[in-house]
């Protein structure tokens, strides 16, 4: 009489050990596929309200693109996991999470985001659980409803995030400013109190975004109905007349769940005064996540900013950093402003643009591929590799940016790759005991690009990094410039860690940034209409204006008038190649009275033809010369000083890459 | 009788019963998001004009109020734009409350605006932002309450250099458009 209890008691532990192993290990999708619209291509969220229950079992697929390719979040709540199934085999792509069902009573917000190989899940706007899928990026989303409710779901295509306001308008065209509290408006220095002090009449753009908190913190959010940003920075400058408090919001989804970099005055002297904190508010409650003390001056103009990915956030005043922290419950929403007291506060120039960081710590190797070597976890957040081989990650579509590594060779040939490629094609920076390399490495073998002599003690730990810019390589270790070239082939892709030789090659605390976009030089005319407008003469001053040559004659030289230091490009446009005969000659770090002491480029034509012929001079020594056929009359060309080479690139093809000695100067 | 009576009652009842809530399910899930050329115009005047050849706007083409140079008079003489616009009919399928997008690309901050007026109502400003030399969509600042039926959209030069690639205008409030979106003809109202 027993047994069959008993029995049936071992049937369903095993039952639901089994359940556990799947859901853990690998889930297979519980039903057929209903599907919410057609294959989009790039970032998209898909979007619900559920009424979740503990037990619950459902599944999104997301990048759908047939029964052996795809992505599922799995969903048996309060639990949450993101897996994906590539050529029919499925692995995590996530650690799993918790669905914040406590206190989420009725329907709620549901969103899964795809953005920039980033997965999230989240529930009642709090973060459940994240994924990493850099193999699958497009396809279709659908869901398979075991018992919980999905009632109409919809697909939001994203785009990438690019907002600005500096406030030049009208009192009554606000609408791009949610005010959720606190008393807003748009003013004009003009018309302020503090124009006289502020010499408003000066001023291009006298208008700024004012605000008094009277009542608690008050915030204005820009662009709301833009529900799903995640991974952006925010900045503004800022000022603040007294005693309160100024600063900025992220992932806003109302007055009572934001994260806000707050700055109170240098002189309140409460317990949250002359200080910066990082506040995390969900449902009303606050919590600082980092703080640091020291306060604003009032009156005083500060640039703030803030940036979040992967949820972790930092803040900056003036370009320096502040305060950093993680922050993984909130999952996404507005940017704004923030301010606090009864005394007047000020702001302007709000940009708000997507923001890109990738750091990992080696608690797990779910974003990682292994191409070789055996690759293990150490307890000590380190991956370690025996054998020869190479462990990628990151995306195919990463240009421009900084790849860093914390490296203990243990006699091993340890490497960064940057720049990889789905074929496997990367550049490879290399060091041994005796020599640092850089190396293009693919299918094809290894071919040689720049190496020197670099002694690096035994077993000692080390920081590798690299930089790849329009396909250039910079290499360091531990901060020190060690080799660079030109990796034409590979101008920007994922990253790889690697390995060659040794028994225990470890790596860790990686981190990859991206490198500020090139700011062009403002090369305006000189303003010469003072009479017209006589206050714009005390201030209206062009930063690099180009200098008229004393005789405009053919082959007469126009000069800028600063002085550039570092890496500098010339870009410029080349016209009527094949309709007419000419040349263009363009100087990097020369001087009007020594040309010969600047580095040359002159791009010849001929009528008839559209070869577009190039040289580069240093004096009177050719550093390097090609030549180009031109699929049209012109084109774009650009001319380089990066590091210690000498680029021209014609149509965004490399054409010459030749090593320089260092040279300062104007441009001409 | 009397039992007969009640059920027939009571059939028509449910028969009325089913009915109305399919027509609820029916009419109440109807979402329409309108998109609009704004190359596929009814009528446009001048100094509006079509352009073409920019490979980010919808079908390459867009209609622009033309950078003047000098840029920016307008507002300073205190007349706002040349009275040029471009006119569209609209076949709205259903009464309902209707929000107005526009695709728009703005110069700079003395070119970032259109005057948006549907049938006789009184004009709104689109734009106003920062945002510069992108496409990027733009929300007309109050909904419309429209009736089922053809209704006129005018955009209409505010600030020269200001560029308008589609419009939409949609009942469904969870329709938050991002990228270009595909025309949907049959409410472009032709003749």
């Amino acid at each position: 009489m027993h047994a069959i209890p008993r029995f049936a008691v071992l049937c369903l532990a095993l039952v639901g050990l089994a359940a556990v192993v799947t859901a853990q290990a690998a889930p297979s999708l519980a039903g057929p596929i209903t599907f919410i619209d057609t294959p989009l291509e790039g970032d998209v969220a898909v979007r619900d309200d559920l009424n979740l229950k503990a037990g619950d079992k459902l599944q999104f697929v997301v990048n759908y693109q047939d029964e052996s390719n795809y992505g599922l979040l799995d969903i048996a709540a309060p639990q949450a996991c993101f897996y994906r199934t590539l050529g029919g085999t499925t692995k995590p792509i996530g650690e799993p999470g918790e669905i914040a069902l406590a206190g989420a009573e009725g329907a709620q917000p549901f969103a899964i985001l795809r953005r920039n190989s980033r997965l999230l899940f989240a529930y009642a706007g709090q973060v459940a659980c994240r994924g990493w899928d850099g193999a699958l990026a497009n396809g279709k989303a659908g869901y398979v409803a075991a018992e919980g409710q999905v009632a109409e779901p919809y697909v939001q295509a994203m785009e990438p995030i690019r907002s600005a306001d500096a406030f030049v308008r009208d009192k009554d065209t606000l609408h791009f400013w949610t005010e959720l509290t606190g008393a807003w408006q748009i003013k004009s220095l003009r018309d302020d109190d503090q124009a006289e002090t502020m010499e408003a009449d000066k001023s291009a753009n006298a208008f700024n975004y004012q605000v008094v908190a009277k009542d608690g913190p008050a915030i204005s959010l820009a662009e709301k109905d833009s529900w799903w940003w995640t991974d952006y920075r925010v900045e503004a400058s800022a000022r603040s007349q007294g005693r309160g408090a100024m600063g900025l919001v992220l992932l806003a989804r109302d007055e009572s769940n934001y994260l806000a970099f707050r700055w109170a005055s240098v002189w309140d002297t409460g317990e949250h005064g002359n200080r910066a904190e990082l506040l995390e508010v969900v449902g009303g409650e606050p919590k600082v996540l980092a703080e640091k003390p020291g306060g604003f001056v009032p009156d005083q103009w500060y640039k703030l900013g803030a940036a979040v990915c992967d949820g972790r956030v930092e803040c900056t005043i003036d370009g320096l950093p502040v305060l950093q922290a993680p922050s993984t419950r909130l999952a996404f929403g507005s940017a704004g402003l923030y301010a606090e007291g009864e005394d007047q506060g000020f702001f302007d120039d709000v940009v708000i643009a997507d923001y890109e960081t990738f750091r990992e710590d080696f608690a797990n190797m779910l974003r990682w591929e292994a191409a070789g070597g055996d690759w293990s976890l150490t307890n000590g957040g380190e991956a370690r590799c025996a054998g020869t081989g190479c462990l990628t990650s990151g995306r195919l579509g990463w240009t421009d940016y900084r790849a860093e590594v914390r490296v203990t060779p243990n006699k091993a040939k340890v490497g960064l790759q940057v720049a990889r490629q789905a074929d496997g094609r990367a550049a490879l920076f290399r060091v041994d005991g005796q020599k640092a390399q850089l190396l293009m490495v693919g299918p094809a073998g290894e071919t040689p690009i720049a190496e020197r002599d670099m002694k690096l003690g035994g077993g000692k730990p080390l920081t590798l990094a690299a930089s790849v810019e329009r396909g250039f390589v910079r290499t360091y270790v531990d901060g020190e410039p060690a080799v660079e070239g030109m990796v034409a082939e590979c101008p920007g892709g994922a990253i790889g860690l690697y390995a060659d030789g040794g028994k225990d090659a470890r790596f860790g605390q990686v981190l990859v940034s991206f490198l500020e976009p090139k700011r062009p030089a403002q090369v305006t005319r000189e303003f010469t209409k003072v009479s017209e407008h006589p206050e714009m003469a005390e201030w209206a001053s062009s930063r690099a204006p180009w200098v008229q040559p004393a005789k405009m004659e053919p082959g007469a030289t126009w000069w800028t008038k600063g002085d550039y230091y570092g890496d500098v490009t010339v870009a410029f446009k080349v016209r009527f190649v094949g309709l007419r005969d000419g040349n263009v000659k363009v100087t990097l770090g020369g001087e009007p009275e020594r040309t010969e002491e600047g580095i040359r480029l002159v791009l010849s034509a001929t009528k008839g033809t559209k070869t577009l012929k190039a040289q580069v001079t240093q004096g009177t020594t050719e550093l390097g010369r090609a030549e180009v056929e031109l699929q049209s009359s012109s084109c774009n060309v650009r001319f380089a000083r990066q590091g210690a080479h000498i680029l021209v690139s014609v149509d965004d093809k490399p054409l010459i890459d030749q090593p320089l000695a260092a040279a300062t100067g104007a441009q001409g | 009788m009397t039992n007969g009576r009640v059920r027939i009652g009571a059939t028509v009842l449910l028969i009325c019963a089913l009915v109305g809530t399919l027509a609820a399910v029916v009419f109440a899930a109807q979402r329409y998001n309108i998109v609009i050329e704004t190359e596929h115009y009814n009528a446009i005047k001048p100094s509006t004009a079509v352009k073409a050849g920019d490979t980010t706007a919808s079908n390459g083409k867009y209609t622009e109020y033309p950078l003047k140079r000098p840029h920016a008079t307008s507002e300073n003489s205190g007349v706002q734009g040349d009275g040029g616009s471009v006119y569209f009919k609209v076949r709205v399928p259903e009464q309902g409350n209707y929000t107005v997008w526009v695709r728009t690309w703005w110069y700079d901050a003395c070119g970032n605006s259109f005057f948006l007026v549907v049938d006789d109502k009184p004009a709104q400003v689109v734009g106003g932002d920062g945002t510069f030399k992108t496409w990027k969509w733009r929300k007309a600042p109050q909904p419309y309450a429209l009736t089922a039926g053809v209704h006129s959209v005018k955009i209409q030069n505010r600030e020269d250099g200001a560029r308008a690639d589609q419009f939409l205008i949609t009942n469904d409030t969870r329709t938050i458009p991002t990228r270009a979106m595909a025309e949907t003809p049959d409410y472009r109202v032709t003749e």
